[in-house]
């Protein structure tokens, strides 16, 4: 696909993430010419979604192989820019992914360990074999009801309490887990070797053999940046009163859970009226108390008097004052507000206040998460760009731009196939930076993803998605976990899989992923054929596949850039979508101030035309009598479709 | 994708079917043709329409709603959102009889779409290959029908059929060709109706008591 592309547009966009998708989407519906490339073959950058295939090419190159210019962007003598223009290389944030691994724990069959795995095999078995394990068509009642361990998805994520103080760029000081992660890796190495020699005449293995667990790569989707959305979070506003929602679906988190301080059971948290009276955690003194809690935030802004006196102190004192039994505390503070010990008793009330108020907006539950991941979103919004006119290209980046030395402006990009396209605004997203912008790495997150074989915590309902955090305990960060369900179309059906991060302030302490995996009792030694008859209900979930790897996010300095270079943030560690939104918005005002911001597009239903029907000749196949809605296809002169044979 | 509903006798379906193909080969015009019955040689890509829909009263007792999904006027250059492809249950793949490169390209949007798209028991959806402005033809790339079955045989097409738009020809027919065939797989498996607890945006509980349940 090396076609020229038109060489002027309003806006160039380089980079689908969030944010991108969001302002290209905005930007095209009110009329603006919008080019937006990647340099991948996929859309969404760091919010990708992948399945089990896809994930494991990424993981292995986070990166593309073919860079047009050297690392220090000296290679530039081949682009022509004459004497008052200046070419600024445009470089490929290779910080962005680092510590990559993955493993998949389940054994090969005997007769197939000789010849190497091959993948073409898988894909024709699994478009012959795989339907039942299809998550997508599966109807409830068979999950319910059905013998086999129902699948889900984990997304677990591990984080410190500390999210926004987290300056450490989490590279350093980090050797010694990773050494210990490797021998831990080659321990598990060997055990499974051992257990092939014990295990072969085992009739009924427990778990899938892994040539089987490959078929079924098509039906996962791994987020790079699992999010859940705040029901009545700024990016469900934005869907809504856009109509891009038109191209999502969405799951009900049903429950959060927590550990509580000395507990090993995972619990439920009591975040509404029905949940606080119906817990059996909390007392009957607590719920009064909570209760009086829970209506206060709802309306804290309306009642300074009652915290009049903790301004200046923490959420937990504030929280401690109202007479909350520790239990009670950790729930409001880890579960609910999501916030840590050191968040101060405003920040605490509002996300109070944030989470009480998406309650109940869609079922008993504050948080949404979209079906096929979150990798989904940003291609609603391209696909909604795209709708509305905006040119779309992958592969296909810009190796830099050219500044006007007089006016310090961008007036054009040149792409990787080296064509010059001009344009009145030039972004970029977190994966494309600016030769010689001021960068800085604001956060680093240790993410992982797991597959495992039964929900971390098992409940008489089916459970959509499971929100889970983990507090922190003896020195560890908090972990933040997302666990969704084969309803969410994340897995197949005999499959968990989850994803955890970390900001890994304390590199020194325990190793992310054994803390995790303490917590949750998941362990991926578990996996040993056995011969059903076993409890189902208490045995352990195991982990099938996991990968591991640090996610920084890069902050680009703006001011030492054209003002018409625009660059957005990474995906952060936030739980939810508000900030990457209003982002979004702010870059789409600058653009066009006073603008509507996505206002809402017609549904497809309303453009139905009928106009020129008629049936005279047809017996089976006759026209709608449906009546036409707008009209909204534009007769023109210009001919885009239909162009002279080339 | 489709939503099967039985009321009575009468049954109603919803399909998404794509129409791909490279720029410039008659996709809208196609399009255009058999859900509007018209022909214009002028007028622009699309602008902020997903698909053309068209009701086919395809019996006395099947209703179908057909979908017909464009690429966006400027998905063009063939890097369509996984939006495009989820839950289409068949498509149409045109080329320009006129042009060899367009023909040449069928190849690698057949790949392309048997890539992003199956059926849920995993098999490839029904595609029908398209050889339009065969109004235009002179001597042409169609002469060799027997080469085309076997191409079709080959890359996995249900079949081929030369259409004009402008010329109607054909349009209809490949049409109900590939209904059919969306019908044949409908019946093939019990199809599981889309799950009722999926949720629409637009639709909160605000109204509804709130928490309890």
């Amino acid at each position: 696909m090396n076609e020229a592309l038109p060489d002027d547009f309003d806006v160039i966009i380089i980079g689908t993430g969030l944010p991108a998708a969001v302002v290209s989407g905005a930007l095209s519906r009110v009329d603006k010419k919008v080019l937006h490339l990647d340099r991948n073959d996929y859309y969404g950058g760091s919010w990708s979604s992948f399945n089990i295939k896809s994930v494991e090419t990424f993981l292995q190159n986070p990166y593309d192989s073919a860079e047009y210019l050297n690392k220090d962007g000296e290679e530039t003598s081949n682009i022509e820019v004459s004497e008052d223009e200046e070419f600024v290389p445009i470089l490929q944030n290779k910080n962005f992914i680092t510590k990559a691994e993955y493993s998949c724990y389940l054994k090969r069959s005997e007769k197939n360990e000789e010849p190497a795995q091959s993948s073409s095999p898988c894909v024709d078995t699994c478009q012959s074999d795989v339907v039942e394990q299809s998550c997508a068509s599966k109807p409830d009642d068979s999950l319910k009801s059905g013998e086999t361990p129902i699948s889900e998805e984990v997304q677990k994520r591990e984080e410190s309490p500390k999210v926004e103080n987290c300056n450490d760029p989490a590279t350093q000081g980090d050797g010694d887990s990773v050494e210990k992660e490797k021998e831990l890796t080659q321990e598990l190495d060997k055990a499974k070797t051992k257990e092939k020699v014990d295990v072969s005449e085992v009739v009924k293995p427990r778990f899938p053999l892994s040539e089987d667990f490959y078929k079924q790569w098509r039906h996962y989707n791994l987020d790079l940046s699992p999010k859940v959305m705040f029901s009545r979070g700024l990016l469900v506003e934005l869907l809504i009163q856009s109509n891009v929602s038109r191209y999502l679906e969405f799951r009900n988190v049903t429950r959060t859970l927590t550990f509580l301080d000395g507990s090993k059971e995972l619990q439920r948290v009591p975040c509404s009226r029905a949940d606080v009276f119906s817990s059996k955690f909390v007392s009957v003194v607590e719920k009064r108390i909570l209760m009086r809690l829970f209506t206060l935030c709802a309306n804290y802004k309306d009642h300074e008097q009652e915290y009049q006196n903790f301004r200046e102190k923490t959420f937990i004192e504030f929280l401690a004052s109202r007479r909350l039994s520790l239990k009670a505390q950790h729930f409001v503070l880890y579960s609910i507000a999501m916030v840590s010990e050191t968040t101060s008793t405003l920040d605490g009330l509002a996300a109070t206040h944030k989470f009480l108020h998406s309650l109940g907006r869609y079922g008993n539950s504050a948080f949404l998460w979209p079906s096929y991941g979150v990798g989904e979103i940003p291609q609603a919004f391209c696909r909604f760009s795209a709708v509305f006119g905006g040119t779309f290209c992958l592969r296909r980046y810009a190796v830099g731009f050219i500044k006007d030395k007089t006016t310090g402006r961008c007036t054009a990009i040149v792409d990787n196939t080296g064509q010059k396209i001009r344009c009145g605004t030039l972004i970029l997203d977190d994966l494309n930076l600016p030769h010689g912008a001021n960068t800085t790495s604001t956060s680093s997150v240790d993410r992982a993803i797991y597959v495992i074989d039964s929900t971390v915590s098992k409940s008489d309902a089916e459970q959509e998605v499971s929100l889970v955090t983990i507090p922190p305990m003896c020195d560890n960060p908090a972990v933040r976990l997302i666990e969704a369900g084969p309803l969410c179309c994340v897995c197949p059906k005999n499959n968990y899989y989850c994803t955890k991060k970390n900001c890994e302030k304390q590199p020194k302490k325990l190793p992310f992923k054994k803390n995790v995996k303490n917590c949750l009792n998941l362990d991926e030694t578990n996996i040993k054929p056995e011969v059903g008859g076993e409890d189902s209900q208490s045995r352990k979930p195991v982990i099938l596949w996991s990968c591991h790897f640090t996610m920084t996010d890069t902050n680009t300095d703006n001011s030492t850039l054209p003002p018409n270079v625009i660059t957005l943030q990474g995906p952060r560690m936030d739980l939810g979508f508000d900030r990457a939104m209003n982002e979004a918005r702010e870059v789409f005002l600058r653009i066009c101030p006073g603008e509507d911001f996505l206002p809402r597009a017609p549904d497809p239903e309303e453009i139905v035309f009928d106009e020129g029907y008629n049936t005279e000749n047809n017996d089976t196949i006759s026209p709608t009598p449906e009546d036409g809605g707008g009209d909204y296809v534009e007769e023109e002169e210009e001919d885009l479709n239909e162009p002279a044979a080339e | 994708g489709i939503i099967a509903t039985m009321t009575e006798q009468r049954k109603e379906y919803l399909f998404k079917v794509l129409v791909i193909g490279e720029l410039g080969v008659g996709k809208t015009s196609v399009i255009k043709r058999y859900v509007h019955q018209i022909f214009s040689q002028h007028y622009r890509a699309t602008i902020g329409v997903d698909f053309a829909l068209k009701v086919v009263h395809w019996d006395g007792e099947t209703l179908i709603r057909l979908q017909l999904w464009d690429i966006a006027g400027q998905e063009r250059f063939g890097n369509m959102t996984r939006v495009y492809y989820r839950e289409a249950v068949g498509a149409f793949i045109v080329f320009d009889a006129t042009r060899a490169s367009t023909f040449e390209a069928v190849n690698k949007w057949k790949n392309d779409l048997d890539n992003k798209v199956t059926l849920p028991d995993g098999r490839n959806i029904p595609t029908v290959l398209l050889g339009n402005k065969i109004d235009q033809m002179r001597g042409g790339l169609l002469s060799n029908k027997q080469q085309m079955d076997n191409y079709c045989d080959e890359k996995g097409f249900v079949a081929w059929f030369e259409t004009s738009a402008k010329a109607n020809i054909n349009i209809d027919e490949a049409a109900k060709y590939l209904i059919d065939k969306i019908l044949d797989n409908e019946r093939s498996y019990s199809r599981n109706l889309p799950d009722p607890e999926a949720l629409e945006l637009n639709k909160d509980d605000d109204e509804k008591s709130g928490c309890c349940r």
